[in-house]
């Protein structure tokens, strides 16, 4: 029967082709759109990996991620450098970085920090941070680039940057009688660390302490060099992050630093406040699945047609079977073996398409959005989605085959073609 | 020298006629009665020519003793056997064991070759698969069969179908009619499309090919000057009371 199945498609060969082709297309539609969909909540999620608190001032957990980690909106309020000190100092702390924000520069955000934030942040599958091209920040007036910006910006190692007060992207507050020197640009990661210029923190004080309150204190002006020789210990930073010895501690740690006496602080756990974050724009990425779905039903659709069309033509071949002595049953079966024969090869089609176009797009797509596209086998969700369309391809198929075998018991033995 | 057990075939009561009708009425759903035979019967081994114009009836009566379609009143018996009596996949089971069908064309399908059209007939029926297998295989029963009716097997047998002439087409469809020897011959115009010298030429291999096996033949055409080759001719328009009944 499949044999007699395969030979009547290849008998149709071209129709079946294009059958299988709408439908591998579809179904590398689909495919890929999940992909990219599971890779990008797999990459949101894991912005920041390997840090077990972030802390700030109190405030909501969603709007500590969103400005302490996407540097997106402002701080409420400030963190005491004395708090920071004291919380990294506890017994169960492995190390802390503190971050401060407020300044930019042409649009991008500058995040002060210390040189343990190259050592210690971590993203993704627990990736560190890599140099694409120089070393950590060492002197004051050291500047290192995210990806983005350096290829936005089209800087190398040595350009001179001018930092803005406050995050606009016209200043009429450039720091411009401090310059920094560009040592050293970060590998893409995916994560707002592209789109960030970290600095050192005493690079930050630096800027600021001939300033008050957001402007310059008229008549202090204070050189570069007389900066470097000032205390540039901070006063406040703006969040900073922590990592325990134990896991175990974490929510220990958390409540202590939730109950803080000297300051209101909030502590929260990044994957966490990640998933509340991604929920909020989960709604997207629902819409495009949705699409893609559609699409397969597109493709189911053009498959019924095509089997419809064939079917004047096939009423002679099932009058043969019938004279032979074949059952209905049987007329009935090999429209049906077709249609999943056709969506089989369709799926099959559609993986290798999907795999191709992943392997010739994932360097860009790695380059341009730090994605990491893995050629890896399907996922379980993957090949249920594969055996939905298949059991949805051999459904549709019935259609067509339910009109052959009816026609095959009214026909008799006449062929009225 | 007995041929392969009887209890392999669905039942065929030797004694009996190949073919009887018992007061037979048949019509199209929603349309006026387009049979109703009083009586015909056929004999084994007969070469019976069923004369009739086109609309008659002719198909419909091949129907009808093919088990394909069901009277609404009387009996139809091949080889003894009352088809309405089997349920439907026995009685395509017994279609495909005693009855082979020549249609007045497009009898192949036309993607697998010439032998493989021929052992599809094998492919539905057991007891002619078997009956093949006795005769050396059922491929070399196919060749031979093909030789036999004039179509060399090294040259024809391995051709796809859409490949061949119309006449060649039809004399495949009566090697896969009658490969596994089955006992009756159904043929429904199947020289309609030929030329009158290529009509005779495949008679003369149909009957012998018949005549071999002892295959009672049942012939139906509009066209009566065949008629004298057979055994005896039947005209639709005379047994068939509800056309007598129309056109009175």
């Amino acid at each position: 029967m499949l044999a007699l199945a395969l030979k009547s498609l290849r008998n149709r060969f071209a129709t079946g082709a294009l059958t299988a082709l709408t439908i591998a297309l579809s179904v590398a539609l689909v495919l890929g759109v999940q992909r990219i969909r599971s890779e990008t909540r797999e990459s949101f999620a894991s912005t920041v990996s390997g840090t077990d608190l972030i802390v700030g001032a109190r405030s909501s957990p969603v709007g500590l991620l969103l400005y302490a980690v996407f540097h997106l909106g402002d701080a409420t309020n400030n963190v005491s450098w004395q708090t920071y000190t004291e919380v990294a100092a506890w017994p169960d702390v492995a190390w802390s970085v503190p971050i401060s924000l407020g300044d930019s520069h042409r649009g991008f955000r500058v995040m002060g920090t210390t040189g343990d934030f190259f050592a210690h942040y971590r993203y993704g599958a627990r990736h560190a941070l890599e140099f694409a091209a120089g070393k950590p920040f060492d002197d004051v007036y050291d500047a290192v680039l995210g990806a983005e910006v350096a290829r936005r910006l089209g800087y190398a190692l040595g350009t001179e940057i001018v930092l803005t007060h406050g995050t606009g992207r016209i200043g009429f507050a450039d720091h411009k009688d401090k310059p920094f020197r560009v040592v050293g640009i970060l590998a893409r990661t995916g994560t707002p660390v592209d789109a960030t210029v970290a600095v050192s923190l005493a690079g930050i004080e630096a800027i600021h302490v001939d300033w008050q309150s957001g402007t310059r204190i008229p008549g202090a002006a204070v050189s570069a060099e007389q900066a470097r020789h000032m205390d540039l210990t901070p006063k406040t930073i703006t969040a900073f992050l922590l990592g325990l010895k134990s896991r175990i501690a974490t929510f220990g740690v958390q409540r202590e630093i939730d109950d803080y006496e000297a300051e209101p602080l909030t502590a929260i756990l990044p994957g966490v406040a990640l998933q509340q974050l991604w929920e909020l724009v989960g709604v997207a990425e629902s819409a495009l699945l949705l699409i893609s779905v559609l699409v397969v039903l597109v493709g189911l659709a053009g498959m019924v047609t095509a089997l419809l069309t064939t079917l004047a033509e096939r009423r002679r071949e099932m009058a043969i079977l019938r004279a032979l002595g074949a059952h209905p049953r049987l007329v009935f079966g090999l429209l049906v073996l077709e249609a999943g024969l056709l969506t089989f090869a369709g799926e099959i089609a559609g993986l290798a398409l999907m795999y191709a176009a992943l392997a010739a797009a994932r360097g860009a797509v790695m380059d341009r959005f730090g994605l990491a596209l893995a050629l890896s086998p399907p996922s379980p969700l993957e090949a249920a989605l594969l055996g939905a369309v298949l059991v949805a391809g051999v459904l549709a198929g019935a259609v067509p085959a339910l009109l052959a075998y009816r026609r095959a018991l009214a026909d008799g033995l006449t062929l009225r073609v | 020298m007995s041929p392969a057990p009887a209890a392999e075939r669905t039942p065929a009561a030797p004694a009996m006629p190949a073919v009887r009708f018992d007061d037979v009425g048949f019509a199209w759903r929603g349309q006026p009665r387009l049979l109703d035979i009083g009586e015909l019967t056929i004999a084994r081994g007969e070469r019976v020519f069923v004369q009739g114009a086109s609309g008659s009836g002719k198909s419909t009566l091949l129907g009808l003793i093919g088990g394909v379609l069901l009277p609404q009143a009387g009996r139809v018996e091949v080889l003894g056997t009352d088809l309405a009596a089997l349920g439907a996949s026995r009685r395509d089971r017994f279609r495909a064991d005693h009855v082979g069908f020549v249609f007045q064309q497009f009898n192949l399908l036309p993607y697998l070759s010439a032998r493989d059209n021929v052992l599809l007939a094998c492919r539905f029926s057991l007891p002619r698969r078997r009956a093949a297998q006795v005769a050396g295989g059922a491929a070399a029963a196919a060749d031979r069969l093909l030789a036999a009716l004039g179509l060399e097997p090294s040259r024809f047998a391995g051709r796809p179908a859409a490949e061949l002439s119309v006449g060649q087409q039809q004399r495949v469809a009566v090697a896969r009619a009658l490969i596994g020897d089955p006992e009756l011959l159904v043929a429904d115009e199947p020289t309609s499309a030929l030329d009158a010298d290529a009509r005779a030429a495949f008679l003369e291999l149909l009957f012998r090919e018949c005549a071999r096996a002892r295959t009672t033949v049942v012939f139906v055409s509009h066209d009566p000057g065949l008629a004298t080759l057979f055994d005896r001719t039947v005209r639709l328009a005379e047994i068939n009371r509800a056309q007598r009944a129309n056109m009175d």
